[in-house]
């Protein structure tokens, strides 16, 4: 039987059962799946927490008190590889339990920011933002064709793919949450508005398949947010602040900065305004949000604000950074 | 080295360094990103968690979800390389589909 972990802490367990002490609380969480990657609450169908003095079911992610000592043993009936009654252990499950008293406890998180996940986002307004942006991939994918030129091609790749690894960077505001870049504005900047809404769609689409980072159902929303806002705005306002300068001047890098800078803020803009309509759009006949509960006056300032004071400066350094790098070795690729 | 190479080396150094992204935030104590909670925290934040939310919140099982790898191990060093097998998992995929898309979109004749 492990060990109670001291108040605080958070543990993971692989075995299948504990002893909750009287006197503390718990938040537990467990998952069922086949991959282990860390404890999640999958939620609260088919997964039972069963004891040998209380049995019942311990709801997943809610605190639960403990006044009287007892054993509890995990079982799941949604695990594939177990049976029922049998313990999570034996699946490979494991269990994560926050302990504490009287307090909150700290979650450890490994969020990006901006990628809308799954359920914050009603039909209305995800079937509106695929509407949206689907006609734009299409757009995109022709005019691809159209203006790309051949040695830009292999930088598709290759913006796709910064465009992905830059978005794992999350920078922290102090005590606060996090965020990170997108590199829209950059591949904007270098082969143009419609490669940098596809490789942005690309990377966001990976993300959200393979690592659930941002929903599926929020994915036309992101996609839209990240790519089309981020490559037309940052190419446009770069364009505008660029125009009639020297390929190598500094009115360049400085132009790229401010495009990226602006463009990252409009995309936090439309993330805040599309979370912030829900509890105005979608609600139970009782008037209970449906999905984001977190209105306009909340959404958008949390959004806007920290890409303003924080997140913004880093997109616009590491577009400037890349666009001087191209100054100095590679100028006519400046010329998208 | 071409410009390319020299680029796509330096991609590889972002894949390396990428575990700043969960290093940094653990420093500065940062929570998740603002609008990415589970059901759990917003449930703690609003008193409730809302109806859709939990029908929408499992719409999708990821293989490798929060860019954890199956079998790394629990402290930071664990999901440090965790992180980073997925930067380079994500990376070939991101590059890959960019490829497929690319030879599928793009028809030069000439230039």
């Amino acid at each position: 039987m492990p060990h109670i972990p001291p108040n605080g802490k958070t543990v993971y367990y692989k075995t299948a059962s504990f002893t909750a002490e009287s006197g503390m609380d718990y938040i537990i969480f467990w998952e069922s799946r086949p991959f282990i990657t860390g404890c999640r609450c999958v939620g609260g169908e088919g997964h039972h927490i069963f004891s040998h003095t209380d049995p019942g079911y311990l709801p997943c992610g809610m605190i639960y008190s403990v006044d009287e000592s007892f054993d509890i043993d995990f079982w799941s009936k949604a695990c594939l590889f177990a049976g029922r009654n049998r313990c999570l252990g034996t699946c490979g499950n494991c269990v994560q339990v926050f302990v504490f008293q009287g307090q909150e406890p700290k979650e450890s998180a490994k969020e990006k920011m901006m990628h809308i996940p799954d359920g914050y986002l009603g039909p209305a307004t995800y079937g509106t933002m695929y509407a949206i942006t689907v006609p734009f991939w299409a757009i995109a994918a022709r005019k691809l064709n159209k203006t790309l030129k051949t040695r830009q091609v292999p930088y598709l790749s290759l913006g796709a793919a910064f465009s992905f690894v830059i978005m794992m960077f999350n920078l922290p505001i102090v005590g606060g949450t996090t965020g990170h870049a997108t590199g829209a504005t950059l591949i904007a900047i270098l082969l143009g508005p419609w490669a940098a809404m596809i490789a942005v769609s690309v990377a966001l689409i990976i993300q959200a398949l393979l690592f659930g980072d941002g929903g599926i159902t929020a994915l036309g929303a992101n996609c839209f947010n990240m790519g089309v806002i981020g490559g037309l705005a940052g190419y446009g306002i770069y364009r505008i602040i660029a125009v009639g300068s020297d390929i190598r001047s500094r009115r360049r890098w400085i132009a790229a900065a401010i495009a990226a800078y602006v463009s990252l803020n409009l995309s936090a803009l439309a993330a805040g305004i599309e979370i912030g309509i829900q509890p105005m759009l979608e609600k139970t006949p009782a008037g209970q949000p449906l999905y984001s509960p977190f209105p306009l006056s909340i959404a958008v300032p949390a959004m806007v604000v920290e890409h303003l004071l924080v997140f913004g400066f880093a997109e616009a350094l590491v577009t400037a950074l890349v666009v001087k790098y191209f100054q100095k070795s590679d100028p006519s690729m400046l010329q998208a | 080295m071409t410009n390319l190479k020299k680029l796509w080396v330096a991609i590889g150094i972002l894949v390396i360094l990428s575990p700043l992204g969960i290093i940094l935030p653990k420093l500065f104590n940062a929570e998740g990103a603002w609008g990415e909670w589970g059901l759990d925290k917003i449930g703690k934040l609003t008193g409730f968690v809302p109806e859709g939310m939990k029908r929408l919140r499992e719409s999708w099982k990821a293989p490798f979800p929060d860019y954890g790898f199956p079998g790394q191990r629990e402290a930071l060093g664990g999901q440090s390389m965790g992180y980073v097998v997925s930067a380079i998992v994500g990376v070939a995929f991101v590059a890959g589909m960019m490829y497929l898309l690319t030879k599928l979109l793009v028809r030069k004749k000439n230039k």
